[in-house]
């Protein structure tokens, strides 16, 4: 027999629910999902188990949203100094900078520093949910490494044609199909870039608003 | 400071009526989560069962009401709610606020009704 909790109805509303309660604070979210879903235990042990029972259940419980609407505090919680939601603005914008400075190759060594302060300002982050501390750990923290692996990989490619520059002593290995993957990779690694910074942009956008009004908008977003 | 605890049950009267239904339902003792909530909705004080969770967690937030978990003879352990003296305390201060709240509404409505 199946259980309420494996009804595809009431699959259907927990997934709702859990979708409108990422708006709540991660603990408050995931407790409320636990008192619904014992809802629905209690409930089966209670009231009946057919389709009819599940609906009526569902009925009385009302929408998720009218559920995690009254879950948010009556006076919406407005940190006065808005501390915390500036924490993950500042997060967001150190590990950005830092890729940017690493890019830049001379200001590496400070990238990597301004890197680490974004990670360990990343770590103290509440803000968010898991999954958006996921995507800020996968997709943010993650563009230094990516930056200095591109480098490396181009560095690579201009050393080895580097190696053909001079006087021409040794011009068999210079042969231009000997060195075959240089002519590329520099092109792959950069197209990879862009996508990877695209990626980077809607991910730090979504986190940005995620916080709410109070983090660093994106330029170009509310200019007008 | 038995008139301030009035004053400010009548302040939370206007927004919490439901959450101190709650505690008097609970001033006879502990009771299940889901029957409770039955409970209210039956009553007709909310329109969707599920809004009551909230409200249950921010009293618990409160110190208003406590839980424990109990092991239940079939399926998995219950969660009981019950009331703190804090609650016992803002459940009295309501009791005084919402009768006279209550005969000055009443006062206005019959005097409304008779003019």
């Amino acid at each position: 027999m199946m259980t309420n909790l494996e009804h595809p109805l009431v699959q259907d509303y927990l997934a709702r629910l859990r979708a409108q309660a990422a708006a709540l604070p991660e603990g408050e979210a995931r407790e409320l999902v636990a008192d619904i879903e014992e809802h629905f235990v209690a409930a089966e042990r209670e009231g009946g188990t057919s389709e009819a029972d599940i609906r009526t259940l569902l009925d009385r419980l009302g929408t998720p949203e009218s559920v995690v609407a009254a879950a948010a505090p009556p006076a919406p919680p407005a940190p006065a100094g808005s501390g915390i939601p500036r924490r993950e603005g500042m997060t967001v914008m150190l590990l950005i900078v830092a890729e940017v400075l690493v890019l830049t190759v001379l200001l590496a060594p400070i990238g990597i520093i301004v890197w680490l302060v974004g990670l360990v300002m990343l770590v103290l982050c509440r803000r968010w949910n898991t999954a958006q501390r996921a995507q800020a750990w996968v997709v943010l923290a993650s563009g230094v490494p990516v930056a200095l692996l591109a480098l490396a990989a181009i560095g690579m490619t201009a050393y080895t044609d580097m190696s053909c520059a001079p006087d021409g002593s040794n011009a068999a290995t210079c042969d231009p199909t000997a060195s075959a993957p240089p002519a590329w990779v520099p092109w792959l690694v950069g197209l990879l870039g862009i996508g990877f910074g695209l990626l980077q942009v809607v991910i730090a956008r979504r986190l940005l608003a995620a916080v709410g009004e109070h983090g660093p908008a994106p330029k170009g977003l509310r200019m007008r | 400071m038995a008139a301030e605890g009035e004053g400010k049950a009548l302040t939370q009267l206007r927004r919490g009526a439901l959450e101190h239904c709650v505690l008097a339902l609970l001033d006879d003792g502990e009771r299940y989560g889901y029957d409770l909530v039955g409970e209210l909705s039956e009553a007709g004080l909310v329109a969707g069962e599920g809004t009551v969770y909230p409200l249950l967690s921010r009293l618990r937030k409160d110190a208003l009401v406590t839980t424990t978990w109990r092991e239940s003879e079939s399926g998995p352990p219950r969660r009981y709610y019950s009331l703190t003296p804090a609650g016992r305390q803002a459940l009295g201060d309501f009791r005084g606020a919402w009768g006279e709240f209550k005969s000055a509404v009443d006062r206005l409505l019959d005097g409304k009704a008779r003019s």
